[in-house]
């Protein structure tokens, strides 16, 4: 994964625990002399590596952590300066979920060895299911919490739900039902 | 280029496949029409105006648009609004008689592009590349971002390294090389030697330097290592490597082309070396033994070190040679003292170090006194080794005191010996200055006690620079000596310190007269008259003396006839072991009574 992704999850610590555990974390994981930068791709074990450090420091599950981390990837790529490619992505959660494939393809263009996942989305009678299918196991959780903070981004309520399956190259199910139809209304648009 | 007859485009697919666009009348220059991403703020009832007054041409820069010739050009053109510079690229072409069209898109010139000019994926077409453009731009700014960081990493270990290296190979004190730098740099300049050239290493500490430090404190002492660090710095050539290896220790690894260049430089060390130091109102004289060494490519500078060690260490020994050259002889010498100074407190424990005796002749009286206990080494190696060697040793390796009263142990054994067959001899033992300390007046009594000796048989014998510095505790020691009986006298009168204050302050009943005041009885008059003052001296103030170094009859009549009570030298006997050391002397005595 591109370094972005690490240091999202060192923003994320560091802002909610602080920057002294950031480095027990590091040093747990055998990460504590590496510089981690955005623009690099890094080895998918580091992630991993952190995220079980974080989980073992934390005493939290680590699904609970990806899904903290996967709310928290919002703000910070937005945060960050991408917060042009959410707005010209889409203007309200399903329009965006829509894209997300798009969005990834345009993303490929520039960061190119990124391996993105893919996303099906299809209409229910109640709401929608969203397939997401990637090469990484246990990532569910991130997704879930990229989902809510999304939907967040956007100002609308969604009830999202889904059932992991951890191994590779295994589909997972969301699904989305939204609570709220009347607030189904961009952000931009609301501010 | 010319649309084809049968081509036309209706408004609201020029405005979905180019939201973006312009119509410009052909005939006036005036915009008609904008596409709905550029309609944003401008009134829908807002008069016409000019192409060229609402846009600067960027591209091509050469020429003002020509509509006529614009509307048959394929050259993409760049177009700046004047009001926010909104930049647009795109290509002009007539679309009938009076309308020209711009079509084209956003210039991207970075991520936040869409930002500055309010813009949303909406104002773009759907196949409009444009917004993977700002994808681009920020991966490449993130990359840029990352760049310095990875610079100011790079930026900040480089000053890391620096730092240590400044820190780790310069004394911190005087800012020259240090042990480490010299060790490494040293090792280079020796590796890399010219055949045509001549490497010398020069080492030398600052005598006294102890004392500095001492009597005036160490921040001087701090200055004056500075004042000598930049003195060798100054006295160096250029490409020589000056080191402090530690305390007052100082060394200079220097080139020439031949031997004219290194005493150049010696010359100009000893000098610089010589000058005084100023301080306040104050001067200070420094002194410094040099030793040198010339360095072979073969060598390490670990044994260039020792070398150049080796000669300062006798340099010193030998005083006033400002620079002392090693030899090869001085490192024989050290093995030899090594040797020694590995077997020497085997050699105390195991008694291979015993007296032998030398007579001292009653010279008032004709008959023999006693002995003085002279320790001497039967090495199983070297062989006999004498104290001049061994001493000076166990000085250094701190086990004097135990080799004094191996000699003191022996002495009185044998005296117990020959006191049991009715001979009575006084024996003189020489004690060191570490041996004197408290409570060593109690392990002598003890000694004596346990052997049935009478206290007066014994004579310590103490050197002048023993009593240098003499404290209260030496002077309780020796005060209970004496009080006990044991007599104490002056070794070596006349060659050492402030002789008459200690005559004075000490409980001393005796001196020994040097020898080197007989060398050249009777030739040297100005020895003849210390001796006589001696004498009186000594006859005033009650004291006994003994006159060392008597070798021929003409020196032992003369020492007699002006008092001295007791001789010792060769003429009476050398030193040797008990049972033979009465021999010389009682032939001596029977030869000198037949004479009479």
């Amino acid at each position: 994964m591109y370094g972005l992704v690490n240091r999202a999850i060192e923003d994320l610590i560091t802002s909610t625990a602080g920057a002294e555990i950031w480095d027990e974390i590091r040093t747990r994981a055998g990460y504590s002399g590496l510089q981690i930068l955005d623009s690099h791709n890094y080895s998918d074990q580091i992630t991993y590596d952190l995220v079980t450090a974080a989980s073992e420091i934390l005493k939290q599950p680590a699904d609970d952590i990806l899904r903290a981390f996967g709310r928290h990837w919002i703000l910070y790529t937005g945060r960050e300066g991408w917060a042009c490619l959410f707005d010209f992505t889409a203007q309200d959660f399903i329009s965006f979920v829509q894209q997300l494939d798009e969005m990834h393809a345009r993303v490929n263009t520039a960061m190119t060895e990124a391996r993105m996942p893919e996303f099906t989305l299809i209409r229910l009678d109640q709401g929608y299911e969203l397939t997401y299918l990637s090469e990484r196991a246990g990532l569910g959780p991130m997704v879930l919490g990229i989902l809510e903070g999304l939907a967040e981004q956007f100002g609308e309520h969604w009830k999202i739900d889904y059932s992991d399956r951890t191994k590779e190259n295994q589909p997972v199910s969301f699904t989305l039902l939204e609570r709220d139809s009347k607030s189904h209304v961009n952000n931009r648009e609301a501010a | 280029m010319k649309l084809p007859e049968n081509f036309s485009l209706n408004r609201s697919e020029l405005d979905r496949l180019w939201p973006f666009h312009l119509l410009i009348n052909s005939s006036d220059g005036q915009i008609v029409q904008f596409g709905p991403s550029l309609q944003r703020g401008e009134s829908a009832n807002s008069e016409p105006v000019h192409l060229e007054t609402y846009f600067e041409i960027i591209r091509p820069r050469d020429t003002a648009l020509d509509l006529d010739v614009a509307s048959k050009s394929n050259k993409p053109h760049v177009l700046k609004r004047k009001s926010d510079g909104l930049t647009l690229r795109g290509l002009f072409f007539s679309i009938g008689p009076e309308l020209i069209a711009f079509v084209g898109s956003i210039l991207i010139a970075s991520s936040n592009t869409l930002n500055e000019y309010d813009l949303s994926i909406s104002d773009f077409a759907a196949v409009d590349p444009s917004p993977d453009i700002i994808i681009l731009h920020r991966f490449r700014e993130i990359q840029l971002k990352d760049q310095q960081k990875q610079i100011a990493q790079l930026k900040s270990l480089i000053e890391a390294r620096d730092r240590f290296d400044r820190y780790a190979n310069t004394d911190e004190l005087t800012g020259i090389a240090n042990r480490r730098m010299f060790w490494r740099k040293g090792s280079e300049i020796i590796n890399n030697l010219n055949k045509n050239h001549l490497l010398v290493i020069l080492l030398f500490d600052l005598d006294g330097f102890k004392n500095i430090n001492d009597t005036f404190g160490h921040d001087l002492g701090d200055k004056v290592l500075q004042e000598v660090a930049k003195r060798c710095e100054s006295a160096a050539n250029r490409n020589d490597l000056v080191a402090r290896l530690g305390g007052d220790e100082f060394v200079i690894l220097c080139s020439a082309c031949d031997i004219r260049g290194i005493e150049q430089l010696t010359d100009r060390l000893i000098y610089e070396l010589q000058k005084p130091i100023n301080y306040g109102d104050r001067q200070l004289s420094i002194y410094a033994s040099i030793g040198a060494s010339f360095v072979s490519k073969q060598q390490s500078i670990d044994d260039a070190i020792r070398c150049a060690d080796l000669a300062m260490y006798q340099g010193r020994k030998e005083n006033n040679v400002p620079v002392s050259w090693f030899t090869p002889t001085m490192r024989a010498m050290q093995n030899y003292r090594n040797s020694i100074q590995s077997s020497l407190e085997k050699a105390i424990e195991e008694r291979e170090i015993a007296p032998y005796f030398q007579p001292i002749i009653d010279l008032q009286n004709c008959s023999l006194h006693g002995f003085e206990a002279l320790a001497r080494w039967q090495h199983p190696e070297h062989g006999l080794v004498y104290p001049d060697v061994f001493i000076e040793v166990a000085a250094e390796s701190d086990c004097l005191h135990k080799l004094d009263f191996l000699i003191l142990e022996s002495a009185l054994d044998q005296l117990a010996i020959w006191n049991n067959c009715g001979k009575n001899y006084s024996i003189h033992v020489n004690l060191s200055g570490t041996s004197i300390r408290s409570g060593v007046q109690n392990i002598v009594v003890d000694l004596l006690e346990k052997r049935n000796l009478s206290p007066d048989v014994l004579v310590l014998e103490l050197t002048e620079t023993t009593l240098l510095n003499t404290g209260n505790e030496v002077k309780q020691v020796l005060q209970q000596l004496a009080e006990y009986g044991i007599a104490i006298q002056l070794d070596d009168f006349g060659t050492g310190y402030s002789s008459l204050t200690h005559l004075h302050d000490l409980p001393i009943n005796g001196v020994k007269i040097d020898r080197s005041f007989l060398f050249d009885y009777p030739d040297d008059s100005r020895s003849i008259a210390l001796i006589e003052t001696v004498m009186d001296i000594a006859s005033r103030l009650g004291l006994e003396v003994v006159t060392e170094g008597i070798e021929t009859d003409l020196q032992s009549n003369w020492i007699t006839s002006i008092g001295s009570r007791f001789g010792q030298g060769y003429l009476y006997g050398k030193p040797s072991l008990a049972g033979t050391c009465e021999d010389s002397a009682l032939d001596w005595i029977t030869r000198y009574k037949n004479a009479a």
